[in-house]
């Protein structure tokens, strides 16, 4: 018997339904299971002394295990409910979500305890009661959907600011000199490409602005990867990239060497020694476990720093533990999954329907690969400390759960790419 | 046609034109994606991968050895096990230091704060439900600081002071508690649950039972171990190595037993044996504290004992001295009143050099800093004083002082002059007085000189022209060899830290002149410990032995692992010279210069020694006595540093004793050896010189009838008197064996019982020989002279007894008494 369809049978579908009812991108969905189940079982083996010997959890070894594993089955439950979505529709939704971002991270400032969490002087978390969520997760999204929406109908756009850049604008008569310059610099700005950039600027000014003022560090660098991504596979002219990049640079050096709170940061990342019990402590730690580990690793379980020497160690170090457990075999295994999936990833970008499905394909995954490298790099000290997790790997339920929900969105663009043509 | 492209189609009409253009605008966008998403694909799927995995290979292969190694020991606690250190023991295996365990009082201020935190919590919630408050209701910092000042006796508010450091978990409030404290402090922690707030660290710390007995050779301990003395020369072997346990923990410290456990078993360290007696070494010091404190020797003296045969040291004593349990603290009565002296001399030298830089300075032109301008306190200067007092208490002089050892080096003189045959006992030597030579002319003690004198003369008198004429005989060359071989041009070889050695003229600089002074030992210094030692290669065979304190080691097990080295270093003369020279010295006690060490019984040879300091009427007085003279077993130096002049120019004390080795350090040598002797196990011999008018033993009378005791007691040469009326002796004073005077008047009880009552011992001081035996013999007591032989001189008086006066002794009891002749004199000019 052919299967049926929940619904409807496919015969009665439009065919832009039909186009949504292909099959998922299976080696994509089998790298992020993967991926999961592999983090929960190391997230199992990392946080159970904690957990065994803490007042908070009970003193129940499974307990930070168990809430992942919840988490992850409505993650994955999530993800299957996203990738079945038609993601045509997320294209006037993107403007929507962007707005809800930028509302929950302006409550997350200004909302009193115990409605907003902070930790560590960083204002980061929505209480909702059962679990916390930092609004941070819903601006990534909130940016790849509106950027990506946006920037996929370029080419029309492109057209109408090609007539516009054409001519020089001519003073018309009892046209104020102001409004007269008002137009020479639209022609300008059209002439030049500006024009169009200064509304994803002004996006991602607010968006950073707000969680800069959390502050947010690493979800700003990932909000901005994430959309100078989307900006370049769209086509922007890549001197804005080169330009961007560079100020991006000279920006993040005056961070480090001027505000002082970064600049010990820097100290530390340095020489982790040199506030071995303060500051440094952390690193110092993760990078004991990391070479601890050596190239075949101390064995699954064995993990010594997670003997309450490593703090976080279920969390932003798991893959600390990770190395150390498992040495340089396993964690470059696992950093080669990480890396397949992102191809997979692109690889899905190239293939997708349209433009809007491209784009969008390339902004979660661009998240994924630069919080990927971002985490290992801190945890390796290869970067300066900030705080940022590890998909799949690292305990926080919500974040698992909209992560998996991102994954869901690449497998819904997956679902409409056309089978390639047979004979 | 996509949703974009169907809305700006509504906007209005779309030319055929426009629509191409937007066509062409599609491909070229897809196109763009298309390419560069495969640069981002490139980019984050390929490159950013390879330096995570570069940095891992950098921390996890490279640096994997360093790090772990470095993780690791974070991860295991290792609990270090201390090692006893090993005992020192006296020949006769008394313990004289021995380490046992003692705390130090550990603070966590940390660990306070956060138990106050949790009290407070815990308060507020019993409050909130209505239970009881009581249990919670205390302040810990209140509690640790008042037991504990209470119990360490520490100031409160010092305390308090070190609980309010809250980031600090290591606070050492006290040392070296010793186990009752301990033990109170232990159950404060458990009552009030403590644990962590305040914790208890072992710690050794080293008893000497003895206290100031042989402090110089033992030395003491610091923190950091052997510090002085014995205890740092043998530092390795008593500190034996400390035992490990390794635990692996975690991150808060906390000992995960089922991890790994490690364990590395403390070896402790040796035991040593001395050679030193502790016996030997009380009769030494209380010798010399009891001679320097009537002498008033400003700066001390040593006697040292060693055995002839083995190098073996029996005793070593110094003056002044210290207490071993509290070796910075100045006791000696001497030092500390020059402490004061010096510390005023400190403070004027600092005035003085203070006034001379400002001086200096108005005349440069330059300005002085406020610390330049402050001459030193008298507070400064003495605790300078102090300090400099301390460091001279430690001084083992016998082996860093170095002394011109004066007359008592003639015996080495005379044994390398036999010994090499340019003199013999037939020699005979004439002194006028004074000897010329080469342009210096040098006195003998005798201004008018000794007259025409056979070798043992000679050297009884200690006669300066007569040894200067065998060591002219003997040459410069031989002379200085001897010097070699004698042991004098480097250390003995002691193993006692910081020896040092003589100062020697070099050979380019020993001339005739030299030679002349060196023959009776002026004008070059060694030390007391060289001195001795070349004296009893004279003695003992003509071996130079290697002095020694050590006698053997073991370790824990008992197992022996050291053992002194007995064998001699070399023989500088033969036997047989050896033997003369002993026969010649032996002369010396018993008719010349060195007749106050005489012993009744025993074979005492010697030679006095008065030796020059720089500063006039400032000497050191010596002698060195061996006996028995005909087999020497021991022989002892005694040496006092500069006895207090009464004028500060006449070789006379306060006390009336004449400044001279033979006067002061001979009596000393003599009664030592005495009991050096009898404690070794010597009896008495007498000589037939010692019992023709002297001494009897006193024969069993009991039984027989009194014409019996009669001729019992003549043959004695004893007389006698009756108590009783009854046929036999039923009782008599002294009892038998006693040794007394002859012609003492015994006492025979015929059918009563001797008396067991007590008499009151009078005070002998400064009588005669005569009246001494009659003050004793009217009390029923007896007396047994020592100290200068051939007693019954006019010049001999008493100037000491064995019993205090004023103690109750019963009758017949027999009392040393000493005598000294004080026309004995052997002054180097």
């Amino acid at each position: 018997m052919p299967m049926a369809l929940p619904w409807r049978t496919k015969r009665d579908l439009t065919r832009q339904q039909q186009w949504a009812h292909g099959p998922i991108d299976m080696p994509f969905l089998m790298l992020t299971l993967l991926l999961l189940g592999i983090g929960l079982v190391m997230l199992l083996s990392a946080s159970s002394y904690a957990a065994s010997v803490s007042e908070k959890t009970h003193y129940d070894p499974m307990y930070y295990f168990k809430r992942q594993a919840i988490f992850a089955v409505i993650g994955v439950f999530v993800m299957y409910i996203v990738s079945r979505i038609d993601y045509q529709h997320m294209r006037w939704m993107g403007v929507f979500a962007l707005g809800i971002a930028i509302v929950l991270l302006i409550a997350v400032k200004v909302l009193p305890y115990p409605l907003a969490i902070s930790i560590n002087n960083a204002k980061r978390w929505l209480n909702l009661g059962f679990t916390t969520f930092q609004p941070s997760e819903i601006a990534k999204i909130g940016v790849v959907i509106y950027f990506s929406a946006s920037l996929s109908i370029r080419p029309v756009a492109q057209i109408r600011m090609q007539q516009q850049s054409k001519q020089f604008p001519r003073r018309r008569k009892r046209q104020s000199s102001l409004s007269y310059w008002a137009d020479v610099l639209s022609w300008a700005s059209a002439k030049t490409g500006l024009g169009e950039l200064v509304p994803y600027a002004v996006v991602l000014v607010i968006i950073a602005g707000l969680l800069m003022l959390e502050p947010h560090m690493s979800a700003t660098v990932l909000i901005f990867a994430a959309a100078a991504a989307i900006l370049f596979a769209s086509g922007i002219h890549w001197g804005w990239f080169v330009l961007g990049g560079s100020t991006a640079v000279l920006g993040g050096l005056f961070f480090i060497f001027v505000i002082g709170y970064h600049s010990s940061r820097i100290t530390v990342w340095k020489d982790p020694w040199s506030d071995a019990l303060g500051k440094g402590y952390q690193v110092i730690q993760s990078i004991y476990a990391v070479a601890s580990g050596g190239v075949s690793g101390l064995g699954f379980g064995l993990s010594r720093q997670k003997y309450l020497y490593l703090p976080e160690d279920m969390n932003d170090y798991i893959f600390a533990i990770v190395c150390e457990e498992l040495g340089l075999i396993g964690a470059t295994l696992i950093i080669l999954l990480f890396a397949l999936l992102v191809l997979r990833g692109y690889w899905l970008a190239i293939h997708a329907r349209d433009r809007f499905g491209s784009l969008m394909v390339v902004g979660v995954t661009t998240l994924m690969a630069v919080q990927v490298f971002m985490n290992i790099a801190v945890v390796t000290n290869l970067i300066p400390s900030t705080g940022i997790s590890l998909p799949f790997f690292s305990y926080g339920g919500t974040a698992l759960v909209i992560q998996l929900a991102e994954v869901g969105l690449v497998l819904a663009v997956s679902r409409q790419i056309p089978a390639p043509k047979q004979g | 046609m996509i949703q974009g492209q169907a809305a700006l189609w509504r906007k209005g009409s779309v030319t055929v034109n426009q629509e191409r253009k937007i066509r062409e605008a599609n491909k070229e966008a897809n196109r763009l994606v298309l390419s560069r998403t495969v640069k981002l694909m490139a980019v984050f799927g390929v490159l950013i991968f390879i330096p995570l995995i570069m940095q891992l290979y950098r921390l996890q292969v490279v640096q994997h050895d360093e790090l772990e190694e470095r993780a690791v020991e974070q991860q295991t606690s290792s609990l270090s096990i201390s090692a006893s250190r090993g005992t020192i023991y006296d020949a006769n295996k008394n313990v004289l230091a021995i380490s046992s365990t003692v705390y130090d009082v550990i603070l966590s201020p940390k660990a306070i704060a956060d138990k106050q935190k949790e009290l407070d919590e815990n308060l507020a919630k019993a409050k909130e439900k209505g239970k009881d408050t009581a249990p919670y209701d205390w302040n810990v910092e209140d509690v640790v600081v008042t037991n504990l000042s209470q119990l360490l006796e520490l100031d409160e508010n010092g305390l308090r002071e070190k609980c309010g450091d809250t980031n600090s978990q290591y606070k050492r409030i006290a040392q070296k508690v010793e186990s009752d404290t301990e033990a109170e402090i232990r159950e404060l922690i458990d009552s009030y649950h403590l644990a962590g707030c305040v914790y208890l660290q072992p710690n050794t710390k080293r008893y000497y039972p003895y206290a100031n007995l042989a402090a110089q050779i033992i030395g003491f301990t610091n923190d950091s171990g052997g510090a002085y003395g014995l205890e740092s020369k043998f530092e390795a072997e008593l500190s034996g190595n400390p035992g490990l346990v390794v635990t692996a923990k975690n991150g808060i410290g906390t000992d995960l037993m089922n991890f790994f456990q490690d364990y590395y078993d403390a070896e402790n360290g040796d035991n040593i044996y001395l050679t030193i007696d502790s016996t030997i070494q009380s009769y030494c010091e209380s010798y010399l504290e009891q001679y320097c404190k009537r002498y008033e020797t400003q700066y001390g003296g040593v006697i040292i004992a060693m055995e002839c045969d083995t190098g073996a040291i029996l005793g070593m004593a110094m003056s002044p001295t210290f207490d071993l349990n509290d070796y910075s603290t100045v006791t000696d009565e001497v030092l500390l009143s020059k402490v004061e002296q010096n510390a005023k001399d400190i403070e004027a030298a600092s005035k003085e050099a203070v006034e001379a830089a400002i001086a200096q300075a108005e005349a440069e032109g330059r300005e002085l800093t406020a610390e330049e301008k402050t001459p030193k306190t008298y507070e400064e200067a003495y605790n300078e004083a102090y300090a400099n007092a301390v460091y001279s208490q430690w001084t083992n002089k016998a082996i860093t002082d170095t002394y011109e050892p004066g007359s008592t080096f003639k015996a080495m003189v005379l044994a390398a002059g036999l010994e090499e045959g340019v003199i013999d006992e037939n020699s005979t030597f004439d002194c006028g007085g004074s000897v010329k030579i080469d342009t210096y002319t040098i006195r003998c003690s005798a201004r008018s000189g000794h007259g025409h004198q056979t070798l043992a003369e000679a050297v009884g008198h200690s006669c300066n022209p007569a040894l200067i004429a065998i060591g002219q005989k003997i040459g410069r060359e031989k002379f200085y060899d001897y010097l070699y071989r004698f042991g004098i041009m480097e250390p003995t070889g002691i193993d006692l830290p910081y020896e040092n050695s003589s100062n020697v003229w070099p050979y380019d600089k020993f001339h005739i002149t030299e030679l002349a002074t060196a023959s009776f030992g002026q004008r070059f210094q060694v030390t007391p410990m060289q001195e001795l030692n070349a004296f009893n290669a004279v003695v003992n065979g003509g071996y130079l032995m290697t002095p020694h304190v050590v006698d053997h080691i073991t370790d824990p097990a008992g197992n022996t692992v050291y053992t002194a080295d007995t064998t001699p270093v070399r023989q500088v003369i033969s036997e047989s010279t050896s033997a003369q020279c002993a026969e010649i010295l032996e002369g010396v006690v018993s008719k010349f210069t060195g007749k106050n060490a005489y012993q009744p019984g025993y074979r005492i040879g010697g030679k006095t020694g008065t030796s020059q300091t720089l500063k006039k009427g400032e000497w050191i007085v010596s002698f060195v006595g061996f006996a028995p003279a005909d087999d020497p077993d021991v022989i002892v130096l005694v040496i006092f540093d500069r006895p207090k002049s009464v004028d500060g120019v006449s070789s006379v004390t306060a006390n009336g004793d004449v400044i001279s080795g033979g006067a002061m350090a001979a009596p000393v040598a003599g009664e030592l050896l005495a009991k050096i002797l009898d404690y070794r196990g010597y009896e008495r011999a007498y000589s037939s010189d010692d019992l023709t008018g002297q001494f009897t033993a006193m024969p069993d009378l009991t039984g027989m009838t009194e014409t019996e005791a009669n001729q019992a007691l003549q043959s004695k040469q004893l007389s006698y008197r009756v108590v009783g009326s009854g046929d036999t002796v039923t009782g008599q004073i002294p009892r038998s064996g006693n040794y007394v005077p002859q012609n003492s008047k015994v006492i025979l009880y015929m059918g009563v019982d001797a008396p067991t009552d007590t008499v009151e011992m009078p005070n002998l001081k400064g009588l005669s020989p005569k009246q001494a035996i009659q003050a004793l013999n009217d009390l029923g007591l007896f007396m047994r002279a020592t100290g200068a032989s051939g007693y019954y001189t006019s010049t001999t008086v008493c100037t000491g007894q064995s019993v205090d006066p004023g103690t109750q002794v019963q009758r017949g009891y027999v009392v040393d008494v000493q005598f000294t002749d004080s026309d004995v004199a052997d002054s180097p000019d």
